[in-house]
Formats: structure tokens, C-alpha cells, sequence
């Protein structure tokens, strides 16, 4: 069951195309990565969703329904430009959040307290906002955008401005809510984040869905055949003859192989070096990202 | 419609607590006893007696007396002729020997201290001596005095209303400054909370909170609900100072033993005005229909502000900070002024074409309309006009609307007229 369906999303702004014929599907219980650089089309992407905007062409379906007013409050957004009211205080503002997402007003109340002592905050209830650091902050806004539990979460740059400490909360609370059954996207540029996050991804660029997936299916797909060995010992000249070496030293090796891994293997131990490591080396969605969007420029070029 | 109830009671309750809000609330009034106390002060202070030497060179004055001011304020003394003056006087008034009676001219007043007069005693002085200047001429006249009382009292207007449907003579007056008094009122709730408005929107657009709360409510009830909101703080405002106003004057005057003088500000303390009139303004403000009068200028005031107040949120939207929006106020405080500047015009004839032409156009009339109320204009107008503003509203907070919506959303780009104009026509 698909929690959100694009079908032919179409934006423009003036002249700009900010999203060109986009369509996608994120499965229920997904976290999902909406991946491209800067001015990809990402926030467009996720306005239309939210309902801030409203696509021009194409339809989007939320939990197999046409996505109306009502859907917005089961719609967790964090923008990346996120902020609150400076003067306002910590437990009144989530309630007020929390209030016009539907919640009743005992409700608002009941839930934002369970939230501050989830996160060990309560003594910051009575807190200006003007009075947090950039973290508390951050974290007070993480709260505001699950309070009213909703069915899909949409975090735009989440770890941006993020101490380690804090980013490892804010992880292990997404993996929380999914096990709860949410929906999760990521929007992000630093795809290195999001890397051991995602099940699946979907990547943009200027307006256009370069490539999607599943993350293991992905790097699969885009691997170079590569394998890296950590050994104690030398190997000898044969090595070279043997395989198609990028890289060896004394202790590492790099080796391009389209035959069976395990030769490789079987190399070291006839010859008796103690092997320490030994993987296969996968690209990173940074690297398929790059080698997508050439493939597709070339297929451009090639077309015009 | 209840998001935009929680979003009400929120701009209502934010602003209503401040200490800024509480303080100018209270210092308001406090400004405006302060304002009567001081000018019922100092219009009793004399700044002590001046002495008025009057040299008479002419005799014509001789059998004249020049009475001192009842306050003290200015007393006279007599130089015999061609005497030099035995004290140290304030001021002297030299009347030439070929002071010519029936062709008076000026007379030189002649001061001996460095410090002026001061215009209480000026003004006392002045009307002393053309008194006496007409004493004499009547004397020269064959005219009594009795005869010249007589002429001096038929000049004095008796003001009364005629009928109560006639809106002349007196409570034309009074109500022009009534009916003044009200525009202002508006006039400064629109400026100050129009620019409200406008900081607000400001406010969420660069603190970043429009898209979290764009997320969870449409951009016209956002901007609704913040209209409103500040109406209700503007409207509590105006209703505290009131009702702290006419405390004041009910109860810290009369405890300072100022209960005579119920609207000293607007009466010298000298003799020219009568108590009666003071009696008759007060009967006929006691006349007004306050009734109607307070529904219309609620109607007004709240079609007024929704219709301003969608303009200052659509610059706010519009403006990337605050300096940028300010630049873009301009067109829409323009027309505010040019009522404020035509008020005088309007209300000195309240059913003449200018008076009515505004009371219609609906950038106008929430000014115009309430300060016409105390000269009762007719029924129909009021409803026309009513029906025009609302009509003008609703236009007003659909453009902003399609201003504000795209505006929020907007960041670092600087807001130009034709950018807003592409807004206005663009679908979605």
C-alpha cells in the first residue's frame, strides 16, 4: 500500500520548470529519500504535497485517496526554512501547533507534555523561544512536527544546524515512528546523510526524476565490480598478473573482478596472507548521483 | 473556521500581554489627564502680577479707569502727565499727546523688562484698552453707557437648537468637533495597527514560522486570523482609553477641585466664554444617539480595518524585511492621509458633495462615515455606504489574498510594484 502517489507532476514558475513530469510512489512504513542538490525542485516537490502549492498538471493520492484540505493533518513538515515565534513560549507554542492541526485543546496539552518529557526538556516549558540554543531549538521544531502523530513525515535538510548528539536523536526517533508505521521522507543535498537511512530514494535534478529505488538495489545496479582486501604480508608480483589491480600497497589492495569474488580469496590464502578484510566496494549515492546525471546528459545530447 | 479562531486568540493574547501594550494602554490616559491638569495650571498660573504703567500724554483716558485683571494677573497704575515713571514697571503704554480719538491708531506698548508679556496678559491688555478706546469714543458719541452694554451684549450669538430634526446652528458645531474627534480616532487605530499588521506578517516571513504554519492552515485564514486578532487588541485598546479617560475626568478632576472646569483645554480662562454655552454644548452632546452611533462606528471601524488591514498584511507579505516593506507603504497610507486632509472640509459641510462622495468611497468612509454620525445623516447613506465598504473589503482581501499567498513564500528576492501586479493575475 502506497502512502503518497505523484503521477505526472507538473510546476512552473513563470519560465522556470521546477518540476517537470515527476512521478513516484513512496510504500507505507518507507523512509524515503528525495535526493538532488540545491534548487532540484525538491521544496517544490514537497510543497505540492504539503498542499502550500498546487501542482499544474498530475495528480497526488495520499493513503489511496485524491490528497484534499483534511489530509494536511496527517502531514508532519519540517521546511528547511523552519522557525518560530521568538517571544512565545515553549509549551504554548507546541500546543498552538499542535491546536491547528486539529488536536483538541486537552489533547494539544496531554501529548506536548509526554513529547518535553520524552526528551528530558520539561524545565524548558515556561522558556521564551528567543531563549534556546540553535540544538533546543531544533528540537522543540522535531516536536512540533510529530505531535499531532501524523501518517507521513516530510523532514527537509533535518540534520542541517544538528550537534551529533542531537542528530542521533532526531535518527533514532524516525526509526521509532516507522516502526510505528509512518511514512518518512528525507529531502536532502548531503546525500551522504542519508545513505544508511533510506530504503529507497528518488533522485532530482533540475526539475526532472533522474533515477529511483530501492538504496541495496541502487548500488547494486551501479557497481563497478570492485573489491578491497586488508591483508598482513606482501603479495607477490603474480598479484598484478593475476587480477586487474587499481590499487596495492603493502597491507590493501583494490581489485576489479567480473569473475567470482572468491578466486580473489582463494589467491590469498594458497599464498598464506593473513586476510583482515574483505569487501566489495559499492558506489556512494553521491558517486550514482554523478554517474546518473552525465548518462542522462549524454542521453540528451544524444537525442538533441 | 475554528483554525482561525485559534489563530485570533493567539495574535490577541501575544499583544494583549506585553508590557508595551499594558503601559501604552495605561500612559495614554494618564498623557491626556496630564495634558488637562497642565493647561488648567497654567491658565491659572499668572507667572506673577505685571505692572502696566499707562503715561497718558493725550488726557483723553484721563476720566478712565483701566480695571486690573480679576486673576491678578495685570495690574495698571496712572503716570501723571510728562512724570517719569517713579517704579520699575513691566510695561509701559505711551498714548501721544495728538492721539487722535476718532482714528485710532497703534499705540506703542512699550516693555521694560527682557521678559515678554506673555500672552495671557497680552490678550487681557488688548481688550482692555480697545474697550476703553471705545468707552471714550461712545462718551465723545453722546452714547451712554448703558447704551453701549446694550450694543456690546446684541453681538453675543444665542445658540439653540431650532428643531430636532434640523442639524444647524450649535450642534452643527459640536458635532463637526465630535465627529472630528472620531475621525482622528480611526485614523491613528488604522495607522498604528495597519503597521501592526505588517510587522507581524514581516515578523513570520523572516522568522521562518510562515512555512510551518502554511503547512497546517491556509494563507487566508493565516491572514484573516491576524487581521482580526490585532482589530480586537486595537478595539480593547480604544475601549480602555475610554473608559480610563472618562474615569479620569469623572473622578481625578472633581479631587482636584477642578470640577468647574469640566473641558478647561478647550476654554481660556478669561471671560469670553459663557457658562452657558459650556451648559448648551453639554446638552446637546447629552442629544446624540450614542446607540446607533457606537454600531456604526464598530461597522465601520471592522470593514475599515479588514480593508487597510489586508493591504499592510499583503505589503508585509510582499517586503523581504522590514525596510523593504516600508518602501512599499506608501500607496496604501495615501489614501488614509488624504481623508484625514479633506476632514475639515467634510465636516465644516456635512451634507454638501464632498462630504457625501467620501462618505461613499469605500478607502474613506470607515474615517468619514462615523465622524458624519453625530450631524445625522440620513439612513439610506449609511447603509450605502456600509454596503459599498464591505463590497470593497472582500475585493481588497482577495487581491491580498493573491498578494500574501505568493509574498510568504518568497525569499531573498526584492518585491517590486510589477512583481505584485504578476502575483494579482497568476492562477492557483
Amino acid at each position: 500500500m502506497d502512502q503518497i502517489t505523484l503521477t505526472h507532476i507538473e510546476k512552473r514558475y513563470g519560465n522556470h520548470v521546477a518540476s517537470a513530469d515527476v512521478s513516484f510512489s513512496i510504500p507505507r512504513g518507507a523512509i524515503f529519500g528525495l535526493l538532488g542538490p540545491n534548487g532540484a525542485g525538491k521544496t517544490t516537490l514537497i510543497r505540492m504535497i504539503t498542499r502550500i502549492t498546487m501542482p499544474d498538471r498530475g495528480t497526488i493520492r495520499f493513503g489511496g485517496e485524491d490528497l484534499r484540505e483534511h489530509h494536511t493533518s496527517r502531514i508532519g513538515y519540517m521546511p528547511e526554512e523552519r522557525g518560530l515565534y521568538k517571544t512565545m513560549k515553549v509549551y504554548e507554542h507546541l500546543i498552538y501547533l499542535a491546536r491547528l492541526k486539529d488536536l483538541s485543546g486537552a489533547e494539544a496539552a496531554r501529548r506536548v507534555n509526554l513529547w518535553l518529557d520524552k526528551f528530558e526538556i520539561t524545565e524548558w516549558k515556561q522558556k521564551k523561544i528567543e531563549e534556546l540554543s540553535k540544538g533546543m531549538a531544533q528540537k522543540i521544531q522535531f516536536i512540533a512536527t510529530v505531535l499531532h502523530d501524523p501518517d507521513l513525515l516530510i523532514l527537509d535538510e533535518p540534520f542541517s544546524g544538528l550537534d551529533p548528539i542531537n542528530a542521533k536523536l532526531i535518527e533514532d526517533e524516525i526509526y521509532a515512528l516507522r516502526q510505528q508505521g509512518k511514512t518518512i521522507i528525507f529531502s536532502t543535498h548531503r546525500m551522504e546523510q542519508v545513505e544508511d537511512i533510506c530504503d529507497q530514494i528518488v533522485l532530482i535534478d533540475q526539475g526532472h526524476k533522474i533515477l529511483e529505488g530501492d538504496v541495496a538495489e541502487l548500488k547494486q545496479r551501479f557497481k563497478e565490480d570492485k573489491y578491497h582486501i586488508d591483508y598482513d604480508g606482501m603479495v607477490g608480483d603474480d598479484f598484478a598478473a593475476t587480477f586487474d589491480v587499481q590499487m596495492v600497497t603493502e597491507h590493501e589492495a583494490t581489485v576489479h573482478s567480473r569473475s567470482c569474488s572468491n578466486d580473489i580469496l582463494k589467491y590469498f590464502i594458497d599464498r598464506g596472507i593473513t586476510v583482515r578484510g574483505y569487501s566489495e566496494i559499492l558506489p556512494s549515492l553521491n558517486e550514482i548521483f554523478i554517474r546518473a546525471v552525465n548518462e542522462q546528459k549524454i542521453k540528451a545530447g544524444r537525442v538533441a | 473556521m475554528s483554525k482561525i479562531l485559534i489563530i485570533i486568540q493567539r495574535e490577541y493574547i501575544t499583544r494583549v500581554r506585553k508590557r508595551t501594550f499594558i503601559i501604552s494602554t495605561l500612559l495614554a490616559p494618564l498623557g491626556f489627564f496630564a495634558l488637562i491638569l497642565f493647561s488648567v495650571l497654567m491658565s491659572n498660573y499668572s507667572g506673577g502680577t505685571r505692572q502696566v504703567a499707562i503715561s497718558d500724554d493725550s488726557g483723553l483716558f484721563s476720566s478712565v479707569v483701566f480695571p486690573d485683571a480679576p486673576d491678578g494677573s495685570v495690574e495698571f497704575h496712572y503716570l501723571a502727565k510728562g512724570a517719569a515713571p517713579t517704579q520699575k514697571y513691566d510695561a509701559i503704554i505711551r498714548i501721544p499727546s495728538f492721539y487722535d480719538i476718532d482714528n485710532p491708531r497703534k499705540v506703542s506698548i512699550g516693555c521694560t523688562s527682557d521678559k515678554s508679556l506673555g500672552m495671557m496678559a497680552t490678550t487681557y491688555i488688548n481688550k482692555v484698552f480697545s474697550d476703553k478706546v471705545r468707552q471714550v469714543r461712545a462718551t465723545k458719541m453722546n452714547i451712554t453707557q448703558e447704551q453701549l452694554d446694550n450694543l456690546n451684549a446684541d453681538i453675543e450669538l444665542s445658540y439653540q437648537k431650532l428643531s430636532e430634526d434640523k442639524k444647524k446652528g450649535a450642534s452643527a458645531i459640536v458635532g463637526m468637533g465630535f465627529g472630528y474627534l472620531i475621525g482622528i480616532a480611526i485614523y491613528t487605530l488604522l495607522l498604528v495597527y495597519g503597521t501592526m499588521i505588517m510587522k507581524g506578517v514581516v515578523e513570520e516571513k523572516s522568522s521562518r514560522i510562515m512555512e510551518v504554519l502554511v503547512s497546517s492552515v491556509k494563507p487566508i485564514q493565516l491572514m484573516l486570523g491576524k487581521i482580526l486578532g490585532i482589530a480586537a487588541v486595537g478595539l480593547t485598546q480604544f475601549i480602555l482609553w475610554i473608559i480610563l479617560m472618562s474615569l479620569s475626568v469623572v473622578f481625578l478632576l472633581p479631587a482636584l477641585g477642578l470640577s468647574q472646569a469640566p473641558t478647561p483645554q478647550h476654554l481660556p480662562a478669561n471671560d469670553s466664554v459663557d457658562p452657558q454655552t459650556v451648559q448648551q454644548v453639554l446638552a446637546i452632546l447629552k442629544d446624540f444617539h450614542y446607540g446607533p452611533m457606537v454600531v456604526v462606528l464598530l461597522l465601520f471601524f471592522l470593514g475599515g480595518f479588514l480593508l487597510y488591514g489586508s493591504l499592510f498584511a499583503a505589503i508585509g507579505a510582499a517586503g523581504g524585511d522590514e525596510t523593504d516593506s516600508q518602501s512599499l507603504t506608501f500607496p496604501v497610507i495615501l489614501p488614509i492621509i488624504i481623508t484625514i486632509a479633506m476632514m475639515t472640509n467634510i465636516l465644516g459641510q456635512p451634507d454638501g458633495k464632498l462630504a457625501f462622495w467620501a462618505s461613499l468611497i469605500p478607502f474613506c468612509s470607515p474615517i468619514i462615515m462615523p465622524s458624519l454620525m453625530p450631524t445625522n445623516p440620513p439612513l439610506w447613506q449609511i447603509v450605502a455606504s456600509l454596503v459599498l465598504l464591505f463590497t470593497g473589503f472582500l475585493l481588497c482581501v482577495s487581491l491580498a489574498a493573491r498578494i500574501y499567498r505568493t509574498g510568504i513564500l518568497m525569499y531573498g528576492k526584492k518585491t517590486s510594484f510589477k512583481e505584485i501586479g504578476k502575483w494579482l493575475f497568476r492562477k492557483n
